[in-house]
């Protein structure tokens, strides 16, 4: 039997008589199976026995903040390839190459999305490439930041230029602000994802790209780079909250520089984990390996504008997927029938059903979960307020977001992100073949559907049990007793099984769109 | 019966992995040939969800109201369709997945007939429906 593939020059050859749909979410077709319902009842039963299995019987967990930990860069070949410029130099050097080549070939490209390198560089390698990239492995957005690097080149040169000045007016970044810009911009980010309908050509893609990098190296030039990452930078600051799942952390271990470099890197133990700013100042630092999840039960105080990014984060994966099925649909069909087909290509009704998705969903997320939290509050009968438990147990949903991205990504990274491999001989379109891989074809049948469905019910169980772990975590560090541990985790046992049974509901949903 | 704490735990995972697998492992067949009409009328397809099984050698016959292209997404395979003929579409299906079909319906005087059609884009492709190839 053939291996069917698509042969890539068959997109050209139809090019000029099948211009391509625009697609709604992102760029890319999703073209994985629904998971049946044998693997989803199988998923959710799991999922509501592990979770009371081990609340009431098995666990003894401390709220000790310690945990096995490997020094990569104790001694070796590790050490000698992570601290290496040689190493280093070249990955820099190709992030930022890698931005100007979006913005190249989304302004000067073949304006055929599918024939220009920036719609599948952007959306399927970097976007979701990335963010499954800090979440397992660690966070690489720290060391490829484009836009980190070039402000941290320019810095190098002013100083070259005017000795003992600074690049950046060093404004004071005002505290009440917190992570705000980045919050509003991520915001925005999602609102182009999933509801913008011009999100696949690429000089939209180009002119994101310029305004956000004007934004990223203004922001910085005026609050200083550390300042601006941490407080304006979306994906600094979106990045760094997945990578808190991956099994790698930085740290640093001498106290004084932790303490001297920013108020705000040491944790309520006093421990200064994965914080740029001072591990490029200290000399007495590590590169470790850690367990899976344990970056997300790190002792540390949780603000309301982070509270808001974690559920914006949660509810824009969930709506991702979501907005895939035909209960969404149907839904957009009752807002066009509403308010009329009519509008122009940008303000027009579906856009306005999607913009309702990206804005209510969270509001409804944030809603069910405060109703939660005020249950866990009420359960406990203490001093702590509903919105202070949805704070301190945010981060501990994270894991089932995590593992649901993945199930509901990792068709499109493997299959469409195979389109990178003709793209990166021809990026503009126009003929070229650099490396000899523009007639590559994409292999479709790479990942078996069977397989898939295992691998999606097994992580998405996976991430379950982490979530569970990680608030019992939480809940013996924050409570008295064991009794109160307890108390508190029934409702948040129950929102985490309904959270888990939704997602797994989602990836059982054949995709309409 | 006495058992274990984290022993029941660890039995619970192992049994829904092993349910998992076994669903995963059932099924099975030899794969076949197929032929399957497909009409299109009005932009319509039916059936609207085509299913067949990864490995089967699937021949749609087509009969559409209007001339047009059919292309079956991802497997990119693209067949002009003339009207009121039956035209045979054959592929193997050996990726599994669910995939879409949209048809592109061009006048005899070559203009697009799509235009202030419900779903269709600018360049009046009409999403008409999906394949599913099942695994075996």
């Amino acid at each position: 039997m053939n291996k069917l593939k698509i042969a890539l020059p068959a997109f050209a050859a139809a090019g000029s008589l099948v211009a391509w749909p625009a697609y709604a979410h992102g760029f890319g077709e999703r073209t994985e199976l629904p998971v049946p319902l044998g693997f989803f009842l199988i998923g959710a039963g799991l999922a509501v026995a592990l979770s009371f299995v081990f609340i009431s019987v098995v666990v003894k967990i401390t709220g000790e903040a310690s945990y096995w930990r490997f020094n990569l860069t104790g001694s070796g070949w590790s050490k000698a390839v992570l601290t290496s410029p040689v190493v280093l130099l070249p990955i820099k050097i190709l992030s930022v190459f890698l931005l100007g080549l979006v913005i190249a070939t989304g302004f000067g490209g073949e304006p055929s999305p599918l024939l220009n390198f920036s719609p599948t560089f952007v959306w399927i390698v970097w976007w979701v490439g990335m963010a499954m990239g800090v979440a397992l492995i660690g966070n690489i957005w720290a060391l490829t930041n484009p836009w980190k690097i070039l402000f941290g080149w320019a810095e190098g040169l002013y100083r070259l230029i005017r000795p003992g000045q600074d690049l950046s007016l060093g404004r004071k970044y005002p505290a009440k602000y917190g992570i705000w810009p980045a919050l509003v911009l991520f915001g925005v980010f999602v609102w182009i994802q999933d509801a913008y309908p011009k999100t696949d050509v690429p000089t939209q893609i180009a002119t994101m790209a310029v305004i956000y990098s004007v934004i990223t190296l203004g922001g910085m030039a005026v609050f200083g780079k550390h300042q601006w990452l941490r407080k304006g930078e979306a994906f600094t600051v979106v990045f760094g909250l997945l990578s808190r799942f991956s099994f790698t952390e930085v740290r640093v271990k001498d106290q004084e520089t932790c303490q001297a470099c920013s108020t705000e890197c040491r944790d309520l133990d006093g421990e200064c984990i994965d914080c740029y700013e001072c591990f490029q100042r200290s000399n007495d630092r590590e590169i470790n390996l850690r367990p899976f999840a344990i970056g997300l039960g790190r002792n540390a105080p949780v603000t309301n504008d982070v509270l808001a990014l974690v559920v914006l984060l949660l509810a824009t994966v969930t709506f991702d997927g979501f907005s895939a099925t035909s209960a969404w649909a149907e839904f957009q069909t009752f807002i066009v029938d509403l308010f009329g087909a009519g509008g122009g290509e940008i303000f027009n009704s579906l856009v306005l059903a999607d913009t309702l998705g990206v804005v209510l969903v969270p509001v409804g997320f944030f809603l069910v979960y405060l109703f939660f939290s005020k249950l866990m509050a009420s359960s406990v009968d203490g001093d702590i307020s509903a919105l202070e438990m949805a704070r301190i147990f945010s981060f501990s949903l994270i894991p089932i977001a995590l593992a649901y991205n993945i199930a509901h990504f990792i068709t499109l990274l493997l299959i469409q992100g195979q389109l990178i491999i003709p793209l990166v001989s021809d990026p503009f379109g126009s003929g070229w073949d650099l490396f000899g891989t523009v007639n590559y074809s994409l292999n479709i049948s790479i990942i078996n559907a069977r397989i898939l469905w295992f691998l999606s019910v097994a992580l998405i169980v996976v991430g379950h049990v982490l979530a569970v772990y990680l608030a019992h975590r939480v809940a013996v560090r924050t409570f008295s007793s064991r009794a109160l541990v307890l108390k508190s985790q029934y409702p948040m046992l129950t929102l985490m099984v309904v959270y888990t049974v939704i997602s797994l509901w989602i990836i059982a949903q054949p995709i309409v769109q | 019966m006495n058992i274990k704490k984290p022993t029941l735990t660890a039995l619970l995972v192992a049994v829904g992995l092993i349910a998992m697998i076994a669903a995963a492992a059932c099924g099975g067949g030899d794969p076949e040939e197929l032929d399957l009409p497909v009409s299109i009328t009005g932009g319509v397809m039916e059936p609207g969800t085509i299913k067949v099984k990864q490995g089967d050698m699937v021949t749609f016959k087509i009969q559409a109201d209007q001339g047009g292209e059919f292309h079956l997404h991802t497997y990119d395979i693209e067949a002009d369709i003339p009207a009121a003929t039956v035209t045979d579409f054959y592929f193997v299906a050996e990726a599994t997945g669910r995939f879409k079909i949209t048809y592109h319906p061009v006048a005899e005087d070559g203009h697009d007939e799509a235009e202030g059609h419900d779903e269709e884009d600018e360049a009046g492709e009409i999403e008409v429906g999906f394949l599913e190839v099942q695994p075996r």
